[in-house]
């Protein structure tokens, strides 16, 4: 029968071989990676136990992820040796992992809504007789296992009725159903709300004592206290170190992630321009954000930092119209903020935001046509009627002076590299000489050239008066560009630095929830 | 500017073969086919067909649909025709009935727009279903059978009217119709937010479009051209009842696809409109004409598909020679 050939086994009983729960389950030597000839893994070396709950940080791009792929067979490694129990193993594509025991828990959740717990954990691999699907034997098993694990589950709930932690829950079952001994996390709380990701502790607490291994991704320190037995911090493909439960401690691992700071020449900030502000009192939005009080000033850069999931993306799009914020008020030079977009747009704001495919361009236009959408309050002011000459100049004067390429005004964006994108995008705020001009993660894909450009755009904007508001994971953008930094905690501005004074490693910090006397508490 | 006006040329060149393929075909197979009474039913079809296109180009560059066109033509129609005749056919009450036929239309647009943005129904599942709710309303206005006007009324006028006696009045409605939309989307700020929702609704929102709004208002524009194209069909036809108008958002959806208009949003141009509407309707004159009796359903489908297929192909074929032209573009040495 042709259900005998899958690789993938299912235990047929829970209690049939007293399982591995002691000693060392994986152990990555030397790994390297290259692509395209560029080395991003250097000889990166990670071990784990059973049992063991080990914590894996590191910056963006410092190769967390590529570890990971390489771990369960996604990439191939350019070098070096994965050991299960042991024993040299080669990990040649994903359905050789899922054989060793090596199970990944996704971001984006791989189950169908509208199947059942059950359904979903044997989507597959349906244990079968004759062709027939055995209900009752999967529902038997799966139950078993739920028992086993001590998880709250309905077998037979559909997955669209479940929460996100459950559905995680659903997503280890799965892996589980599968004699899963090493459990991957890829950053599994950033969807979650607090009490979900207290559940999945929980969860997890279960595993270890069931010796299951579970190497745990995340850019929360919090979290790594509360439940890492060990921690191991990457930088720039490289194994920095591994640390015990009790070496664990965020000065340390926050100098590990940033190694040592380099500390370039800052661009020279333009005096403050008291007369233009922006005042945020007592702000909130959903759960995520509590308490948000702050004022920018004209002439200056005003970095938001926190981590991601922390509400900034939220918070900048209650000042800019597009959210409507719960309580709090918003004014600009003491009036308050409209909640209509198009009269913010019109009374000189503008936001170039998180995901420009989504949220920022018309892919199937014209770079002049994307210059200007946002302008037709100038460029057709009588009975909305577009001058075609007026509209050209407008895109052509804008496309000179912010240096996009091609310079070709009907180039279709969605042809363009992801920095003249950008530009595109920058430009169509910075045609009309905005007063308040939003950034959200503004160099994310984008080369180091163009970018150099961008933040020139944005100081010259500032130096003419405009308030300037980045939003940055980038810690170095953040603490090289801004005049003055908030860092977002918990729902609530918690630190203020001085753009000269902050360090990445500061920011870190207080992103954390950690106080630094770099800044001023808030 | 020498390089747009190749560019636009390179469009009309498929175009052009499309129609050159057709008159050969019917001088070889029926020379009788240039004959200038056949032009003027050519026209006759080819304008409703186009009047209705225009409309339902506002909707598709949204990137929606709307197939209750048909339905709303009949139901448009048998107002009109209903109210005229209630009233003795005079001309108040023949633009009273336009009006309210109108206003119908405008109403049941806004409606689409209501449920398909406001409370996120499928475009597809609302306008089937006013497809059939509009078409079954038909006969309470009609009272099941055909109204029917006779010669010198203001409908009559309306219909079968001949500008210096050869040229039937209704290319008239359709060349201002469409010199209008051509107008609306290429002059207007208006226009400019439909191809930005079109392409991209989520960033048109993000620059404060207001995309609800706007895309009420291209459903209603789509159904105020359903009542127009309605109402001149019954006119010329000199009668309205449940056959006015029925499936043709069938035929006007192909003539979008014909004429190169993106079925999922933000691209299609008037001038690709026009064209669809031409062809269409050449081609079930074609058909017609060629006296296939029962076959003439059978083989206009199987044309129309196969001017599908080659019309779909070639604007592939332009699109992934505009974007290798992209690549070479983008990999120029930037100094």
């Amino acid at each position: 029968m042709a259900k005998e050939k899958n690789i993938i086994k299912i235990s047929e009983t829970d209690t049939s071989e007293p399982r591995k729960t002691e000693g060392e389950l994986l152990r990555c030597e030397n790994i390297d990676k290259l692509f395209s000839g560029v080395q991003v893994l250097f000889s990166a070396d990670f071990s784990m136990n059973y049992g063991e709950v080990h914590a894996l940080m590191g910056e963006n791009g410092a190769g967390k992820s590529t570890l990971i792929k390489i771990v369960t067979g996604v990439y191939h490694k350019d070098g070096g040796q994965l050991f299960i129990d042991g024993e040299p193993v080669e990990v040649d594509n994903p359905i050789d992992a899922r054989a060793l025991g090596i199970a990944v828990i996704y971001q984006e959740l791989s189950l169908i809504p509208d199947l059942t717990v059950m359904e979903n954990i044997y989507l597959g691999q349906e244990l079968t007789k004759g062709g027939m699907r055995q209900k009752k034997r999967m529902r038997n098993r799966t139950l078993d296992l739920i028992k086993k694990y001590e998880l709250n589950l309905n077998p037979d709930a559909p997955v669209e009725v479940l929460s996100m932690a459950d559905r995680q829950m659903v997503e280890v079952l799965k892996a589980l159903s599968q004699d899963a001994k090493l459990v991957i996390m890829d950053e599994p709380t950033s969807s979650l709300s607090a009490s979900e990701a207290e559940h999945l502790f929980k969860t997890i607490e279960g595993l270890k004592k069931k010796g299951v291994g579970i190497m745990y991704v995340t850019h929360r320190l919090e979290e790594v206290y509360r439940i890492a037995d060990r921690l191991t911090v990457m930088r720039n493909g490289e194994v920095v170190g591994t640390l015990a439960k009790d070496e664990i401690n965020p000065r340390t691992v926050t100098t590990m992630m940033i190694g040592r700071e380099i500390k370039t020449e800052r661009q020279e900030r333009a005096p403050r321009n008291e007369e233009m502000k922006l005042e945020v009192k007592g702000l909130s939005y959903g759960d995520i954000l509590k308490d948000i009080n702050f004022t920018a000033y004209g002439g200056e850069i005003l970095g938001i930092g926190g981590l991601v999931g922390s509400g900034r993306t939220e918070l900048v799009h209650c000042i800019y119209g597009i959210k409507k914020p719960k309580t709090g008020t918003i004014t600009f030079n003491g009036e308050p903020v409209s909640r209509s977009v198009i009269k913010n747009i019109n009374n000189g704001f503008g936001l170039v935001p998180e995901d420009r495919r989504q949220e920022g361009f018309n892919p199937i236009q014209t770079i002049e046509k994307n210059i200007c959408i946002a302008s037709y309050d100038v460029l057709a002011k009588v009975l909305g009627l577009v001058g075609a000459k007026k509209e050209r100049e407008w895109a052509e004067k804008a496309m000179e002076d912010y240096d996009i390429r091609p310079r070709d005004r009907n180039f279709l964006v969605e042809n363009m590299s992801g920095g003249n994108q950008q530009k595109v995008i920058l430009a169509r705020w910075l045609a009309r000489k905005p007063r308040v001009l939003i950034l959200d993660e503004p160099t994310v894909g984008v080369d180091v050239g163009v970018r150099a450009e961008l933040y020139r755009f944005m100081r010259e904007s500032a130096a003419k008066g405009s308030i300037i508001i980045m939003v940055s994971s980038d810690l170095f953008e953040l603490v090289q560009i801004s005049d003055r930094i908030l860092v977002i905690h918990d729902g609530e501005f918690f630190e203020e630095f001085e753009g000269e004074k902050a360090t990445q490693q500061s920011i870190l910090l207080a992103s954390s929830g950690e106080y630094v006397e770099e800044g001023a508490r808030l | 500017m020498k390089k747009e006006v190749l560019k636009n040329f390179r469009v009309w060149i498929p175009r052009i073969i499309a129609f050159g393929a057709i008159f050969v075909f019917m001088a070889i197979m029926e020379p009788s086919f240039f004959a200038a009474a056949n032009f003027i039913e050519i026209i006759r079809s080819v304008s409703v067909y186009g009047v209705m296109s225009c409309g339902m180009l506002f909707v598709v560059l949204i990137g929606g649909l709307d197939l209750s066109m048909g339905s709303m033509a009949g139901l448009c129609a048998s107002i009109m025709f209903t109210i005229a005749q209630t009233g003795a056919n005079t001309l108040s009450a023949t633009l009273l009935g336009f009006v309210v036929a109108l206003g119908v239309a405008l109403a049941v647009g806004w409606l689409h727009g209501f449920f398909i943005t406001t409370l996120r129904i499928p475009f597809f599942v609302v306008t089937l279903a006013t497809k059939y709710i509009l078409y079954g309303a038909i006969p309470l206005i009609t009272s099941g059978t055909y109204i029917y006007v006779r010669g010198g009324t203001p409908i009559d006028k309306i219909g079968t009217s001949r500008i210096f006696d050869t040229i039937p009045i209704l290319v008239v409605y359709f060349i201002v119709i469409a010199l209008v939309t051509w107008f609306v989307l290429n002059k207007t700020v208006f226009g400019r937010r439909i191809y930005a929702i079109g392409g991209n609704p989520t960033a048109a929102g993000f620059v404060g479009i207001k995309v609800f709004k706007n895309t009420n208002v291209a459903y209603m524009l789509c159904t105020a051209a359903a009542c127009i194209g309605g109402v001149i069909l019954a006119a010329n036809n000199q009668q309205a009842g449940t056959t006015t108008g029925n499936a043709y958002e069938g035929m006007v959806l192909m003539a979008m696809i014909v004429g190169g208009i993106n079925l999922a949003g933000g691209q299609g141009t008037v001038s690709g409109v026009v064209f669809g509407a031409l062809i269409i309707g050449l081609i079930q004159n074609v058909v017609t004409f060629m006296s296939w009796g029962d076959y003439l359903k059978l083989v206009q489908g199987v044309i129309i598909l196969a001017v599908v297929i080659v019309s779909v192909v070639m604007h592939t074929r332009t699109v992934r020679g505009k974007s290798r032209k992209a690549k070479r573009l983008a990999a120029e040495p930037q100094e």
